[in-house]
Parts: C-alpha cells; sequence; structure tokens
C-alpha cells in the first residue's frame, strides 16, 4: 500500500518496502543475494539492442520494480529510479547478488545468453508471480518490436495501460486480521550434509519432464503437482541420506504459496507466503505413497484461507508493534538479522517453489520454447529446487551448491522408472 | 543430445558424462525403432556461460597494507608502553590517532559513500577526537567551545553549498542537512550543562543551524517536508 505522491513528478514516489520485504534488505549481502530468475527461452537468439528498447518501454508500466532502494531512520523505502536498467549479457552464476553500482540502482537484472532472456529480481521487489508478469510483458513487447505482431490477451499486461492502485499495493496489510493472536512456532529441521561447492558458484540442474504423461502419473495418485513433487523431494532425501537410519529432526520442505489464489489480489509486489511440509523418520521403513499420503494430509490442512490469514496476520502485526517501529533501522537489521539466522533456513530441509502453469497468448507461443524458474543459492541448506510448467512440458530445477548429485540422481531415476521421458540439462 | 542407460535420462547439455551418475554417455539416435517423442525444446548445446571462476578479493591489497602497518603500530606502542610504565599510558594517544585517521581517511578512501556521508562522519569524529585530546591534556576551553561549533557551521555551510551546485541531487543532500542542523543545535545542550566556557560560539552554532532550518523551509518547503517524511517514516 501506500503509493504517496503528494507531487504529480515522477521522481518522487516513494512505496513502503511490503510486510514480507522488509527481512531480505536486513538479510542479504554480497553472500546472500536473495535473487531468484524467471526466464524464457525463445527460439532464437537475442537482439540486445530490441531488448533495451522493449524495457525501456515496458519498465514505465511497472511502478514497483522501477525502483531504488534508500535507507530512512527507521525502515528502508524505494524511491523511483529514473534511469534505464542496462540490457547485459548473461554471466556467471546465475541469481548471483545483484551489486546497485551495476544495475544504475535498480534491485532487478535483466540479461540475455544466446535465446535465454533472464529476469533476477531481488526478492524484496516482488514474487515470483510478479516477476513473471513481468517477463512476459517485456518479452512480448521485445516480441512486436520485432515486428512479429501484437499480442494482448488476459494473461498479459499491456504496457500503455495505466497500472492500476491493486497492482502496487502491499496486500498483507489489507488482508491480515489484527484480532489474531498467533506466535510462530517451528521445529528445527534435518539439513542435508554435502561437501560445498567454492563460494560464488551455482549448479544447476534442469529436468524437463513431459507435462501430459506426468499429469496422469499424478492423477493416479490422487493428488496435486506440489504434493507430488514435494513428497518426491522428501522421499528423495530419504532414501539417500536417511534410510535405515533415526533421525529425529523431522525433513521439511519449506513450499511457497501464492496468495493471490486466496484472496482477490493482483498485487505484483509479494504477496506468498509458505507451508512447511514434512515428516520426522522415526521408523525403519517409509515407502513413498505413506510420505505421499502425509504430504497431502499436511497440505489439505494449511493450504487454506484461515491458516494463512494467522500466518500473514502474525506477521503484519509484529511490523506495526509500535516499540519495533521505534527502533532505528540499524538495529533493526541486527534484529532481523539474528532473528532470520536462529530460525529461517533452520526450520526447513529445502525449498521447493512452483511457479504453476505459464499462461502467454497462443499467437505468441510460436516464438517461445520454454520458461524457466530458478531459486537463488542458499546459505545455510545446500539445496533449492523449483518448478514451472510451459505447453508440453514441465521443468523442474535444482539449484545446489553442493558437489554430490545422490538426490537429483534419485529424483529422476524415480521418475523415469515410472515411464517418463526426462531430458536433463545442467550449466 | 545424448543419453545416460543408467538413470535412463536423455542430456542435452555437452558432457561427457552424466550430471547425475558420473556414467559415460552414449549417445541418443532419434531414429530408433521405438522414436521417443522429442521434447519441444530447441537442442542447444550449451544452455549457460561459463563461469570465469576467479573468486575476487573483496579488499584489496593497498587496505589489507595499510590495516596491518596499523596494527603493528598500535600493538608495538602499547608493547613498549606496558613494559616501561612510567604512569602515562602515552599509547592510548597513538592508538586514538590512528583509530582517528581510519575513520577520516581510510574510510573515504575504501568505502564508497557520498560525500554528504563523509562530511558529517569527519565533523563528528574530528569533534570527538579533539575533545578527548582536551579531556587528556587537561587543556580544557579549546575543543568543545570554539572548535566544535565553528566545525558545526563549516559542515553546515559546506553542505549547503552542494546543494547549490548540484541542485538536481539536492533530495540526497538534504538528508545530511538536518542531520547537520540538529548536530548544530548540541552545542547549547553543552552550555547548558555548563561544558563550555564562553558560550557565544555555541550559541553562533545553534542560530546558524536555525537560519539554515528555516531557509529549508522557505525555499523547498513541500519537497523538503516530503523527504523528510520519507526518511523518517515510521
Amino acid at each position: 500500500m501506500t503509493l504517496r505522491s503528494r507531487s504529480a513528478r515522477n521522481d518522487n514516489k516513494w512505496y513502503k518496502l511490503d510486510n514480507a520485504a522488509k527481512i531480505y534488505p536486513a538479510i542479504s549481502g554480497p553472500s546472500r543475494g536473495s535473487v531468484f530468475r524467471v526466464a524464457v527461452q525463445l527460439k532464437c537468439d537475442v537482439n540486445p539492442l530490441i531488448l533495451q528498447e522493449a524495457l525501456a518501454i515496458t519498465l514505465p508500466r511497472f511502478p514497483t520494480l522501477a525502483v531504488k532502494m534508500k535507507k530512512g531512520l527507521f525502515w528502508y523505502y524505494f524511491e523511483s529510479n529514473p534511469a534505464i536498467p542496462e540490457v547485459t549479457v548473461e554471466k556467471a552464476p546465475p541469481c548471483r547478488a545483484i551489486d546497485t553500482d551495476e544495475t544504475n540502482g535498480f534491485l532487478f537484472r535483466v540479461s540475455y545468453y544466446k535465446k535465454r532472456i533472464s529476469l533476477e529480481m531481488f526478492h524484496a521487489l516482488t514474487d515470483g508471480t510478479g516477476a513473471l508478469a513481468y517477463l512476459k510483458s517485456l518479452t512480448s513487447q521485445y516480441l512486436t518490436l520485432l515486428g512479429l505482431g501484437v499480442f494482448s490477451d488476459d494473461s498479459i499486461l499491456d504496457y500503455e495501460v495505466h497500472p492500476s492502485f491493486d497492482e502496487i499495493q502491499d496486500s498483507f496489510e489489507k488482508y491480515y486480521d489484527p484480532r489474531i493472536k498467533s506466535r510462530w512456532t517451528e521445529e528445527k529441521a534435518y539439513h542435508i550434509y554435502g561437501t560445498r561447492l567454492a563460494p560464488d558458484t551455482l549448479d544447476i540442474i534442469h529436468g524437463i519432464i513431459p507435462l501430459k504423461s506426468f499429469l496422469s502419473l499424478v492423477k493416479e495418485n490422487n493428488t496435486t503437482v506440489t504434493e507430488y513433487l514435494t513428497a518426491l523431494l522428501i522421499y528423495s532425501i530419504y532414501s539417500t541420506q536417511l534410510k535405515s537410519r533415526v533421525c529425529y529432526a523431522p525433513v521439511k520442505i519449506s513450499v511457497p504459496v501464492n496468495l493471490r489464489n486466496f484472496f482477490p489480489s493482483r498485487t505484483l509486489r509479494n504477496f506468498s507466503s509458505y507451508v512447511n511440509a514434512g515428516l520426522s523418520f522415526t521408523e525403519k521403513d517409509y515407502s513413498f505413497e505413506q510420505i505421499l499420503n502425509v504430504v497431502s494430509a499436511t497440505m489439505k490442512n494449511e493450504v487454506t484461507q484461515e491458516k494463512f490469514i494467522r500466518k500473514i496476520s502474525a506477521n503484519v502485526k509484529a511490523e506495526k508493534n509500535m516499540l519495533m517501529r521505534l527502533v532505528p533501522l540499524v538495529l533493526k537489521n541486527v534484529v532481523l538479522k539474528s532473528a532470520f539466522s536462529a530460525f529461517g533456513e533452520n526450520l526447513f530441509t529445502c525449498s521447493f517453489s512452483n511457479l504453476g502453469a505459464v499462461g502467454i497468448p497462443d499467437t505468441m507461443a510460436d516464438y517461445i520454447d520454454r520458461f524457466e524458474f530458478v531459486l537463488g543459492p542458499p546459505v545455510i541448506n545446500l539445496l533449492n529446487c523449483s518448478v514451472c510448467s510451459y505447453r508440453n512440458d514441465m521443468i523442474m530445477t535444482f539449484s545446489k551448491v553442493m558437489h554430490e548429485t545422490d538426490i537429483e540422481r534419485f529424483f529422476f531415476r524415480f521418475l523415469s522408472e515410472k515411464g517418463l521421458d526426462i531430458t536433463i540439462e545442467t550449466n | 543430445m545424448k543419453y545416460c542407460s543408467k538413470c535412463n535420462v536423455k542430456v542435452n547439455t555437452d558432457l561427457k558424462k552424466c550430471p547425475l551418475c558420473s556414467m559415460v554417455l552414449s549417445v541418443w539416435k532419434t531414429s530408433d525403432s521405438n522414436p521417443v517423442p522429442l521434447p519441444t525444446c530447441d537442442m542447444d548445446v550449451e544452455k549457460y556461460p561459463k563461469s570465469d571462476a576467479g573468486v575476487t578479493d573483496k579488499y584489496n591489497f593497498v587496505f589489507r597494507l595499510f590495516f596491518f602497518i596499523t596494527v603493528v603500530i598500535g600493538s608495538t606502542c602499547l608493547l613498549i608502553n606496558l613494559l616501561y610504565y612510567s604512569g602515562v599510558l602515552w599509547s592510548l594517544y597513538v592508538i586514538g590517532t590512528l583509530l582517528y585517521l581510519w575513520i577520516t581517511v581510510a574510510y573515504p578512501l575504501f568505502v564508497k559513500r557520498k560525500i554528504g556521508h563523509i562530511i558529517v562522519i569527519t565533523t563528528l569524529s574530528t569533534s570527538i577526537y579533539l575533545y578527548s585530546l582536551e579531556l587528556a591534556t587537561r587543556s580544557s576551553g579549546w575543543g568543545l567551545s570554539y572548535v566544535t561549533p565553528f566545525l558545526f557551521i563549516a559542515a553546515t555551510l559546506m553542505i549547503t553549498f552542494i546543494i547549490f551546485l548540484r541542485r538536481l541531487k539536492w533530495r540526497e543532500y538534504s538528508i545530511y542537512q538536518t542531520i547537520m542542523v540538529i548536530l548544530g543545535f548540541l552545542p547549547v545542550i553543552f552550555c547548558i550543562t555548563g561544558l563550555v566556557t564562553p558560550i557565544w560560539p555555541s550559541i553562533l552554532s545553534a542560530f546558524y543551524s536555525f537560519l539554515t532550518l528555516a531557509g529549508m523551509f522557505i525555499f523547498a518547503d513541500k519537497k523538503y517536508k516530503n523527504e523528510l517524511i520519507k526518511r523518517f517514516h515510521l
């Protein structure tokens, strides 16, 4: 919320960070980027000059992205950035921390490599859904500038339409319930062990899975894509690291949930919560079906509007606490940082984010091969997973900072034994 | 396109060994008797740029050199001082001066900051440094009474000049101007508590701060107010 533009001049607009965004500036730095990537792979090589032009045309449509971050005495805030971000050729490693000296102050990076356009986003700006909305508008404008037609459809935000207030509001603030009393109580989770890669490296393994056959597999098991993949991830971790060993720390997967599906919000800023699904392996043997049942039950129980209101209320109320607000930013950062290192990544074994099916106008599909969704490197944990699907393919991505490949190997072998035709790609 | 028979997966990256199990890959032939439909994606071999491995050093050599020299001088002085102790901890002067030099000289050199930030930091640290010298040498009556108020006035004036010179960036500097104005009122507290003997430089500093503040509100009222709201929103 709070678009405070008292002056008509564009450069005077500023925004408070939304509730979920507030943690990221405090905990991020060169070694923790809090960056994720959405990327699109086209059918032919990217023309950087035209991409640059498309970027300049579409960015004003997304005022909450065209910002730089500033420090106030009590909070960070976003201020309109009159500069224009530069399209750069992609550099390794993916999802590295955004250096605002390189990006003219912007908190995202648009880069290209061969056929791919990548949008790497600092999580304080928006979540996967918001980033994807921008990537789609950018891509459609790019294709239009190439003279391939004009693409408009409900699935794409038109750059000529003025942004609605809905898109720039902090939905957390809108939908929280101040009466709810809630506490954060979570158990520490099991941590994957492995050999850490050298700093500034990220290994990426994509597995391209045919969507149709996968969906029928999911249907056979009477479950959903997210539940199935989450359960398979837990099963892979269990089978490669925990089998016939008693471990009381639960293997928990943190699954972000897009709250726009539960509340009538169209915001382009952060609006997601999460569910930690998992179990502890206290007995000898567990089958995949057993795990799947536990995960499905957790999801059915946790993925409800009431539960999410409870979760976001706790966070928004913490933010609105007068004592917390009166603490100067420098001290707030210390508090948030230590709270995050005490809880944060310790509460889950790995993240698994499902961006869902990416919808684009049919006419645009001729020029697009696929979409990719990559989470940035974890710091305490060793592995992050993400998935998105586009037309006939589902792309499962492991972004990891460990050498060993047992978990992914088990994961993909399991699926290929189920008769799926899997293609692996790596960096 | 290659194939790993052990994992039963195709590999679409130019590798000799399977990225999952390190088995040697075989070539995938599409003209099999049992043709498998290819995924819709194009068969690119190289999907990601190569990593240019070299991890960049966060602190350069010059920084480390100066830091080491500081540690050598500081600890040597402390050691000699303690070994031949004669009732005076003179090494604290050396260590304090080294610290002061780091804040006023090395910090602006090594850390990229706005000039306004540097002016505020330098003013504050110089005042504190001189006041501690004054206390240590028991030669009261110059640092806090004269130097500090005039230093504050000079810093406020300097930032005002910068705002005039770089009017487009006034927003960046108005915050430092605000900090300096608030600091400029501090000497009045010294007057009240009786820390300074001739009070006129302190009063002058407060008066100059008042004039600057009035000027900011008169010349850039709305914009300045907005800037303050942004910076100080709760």
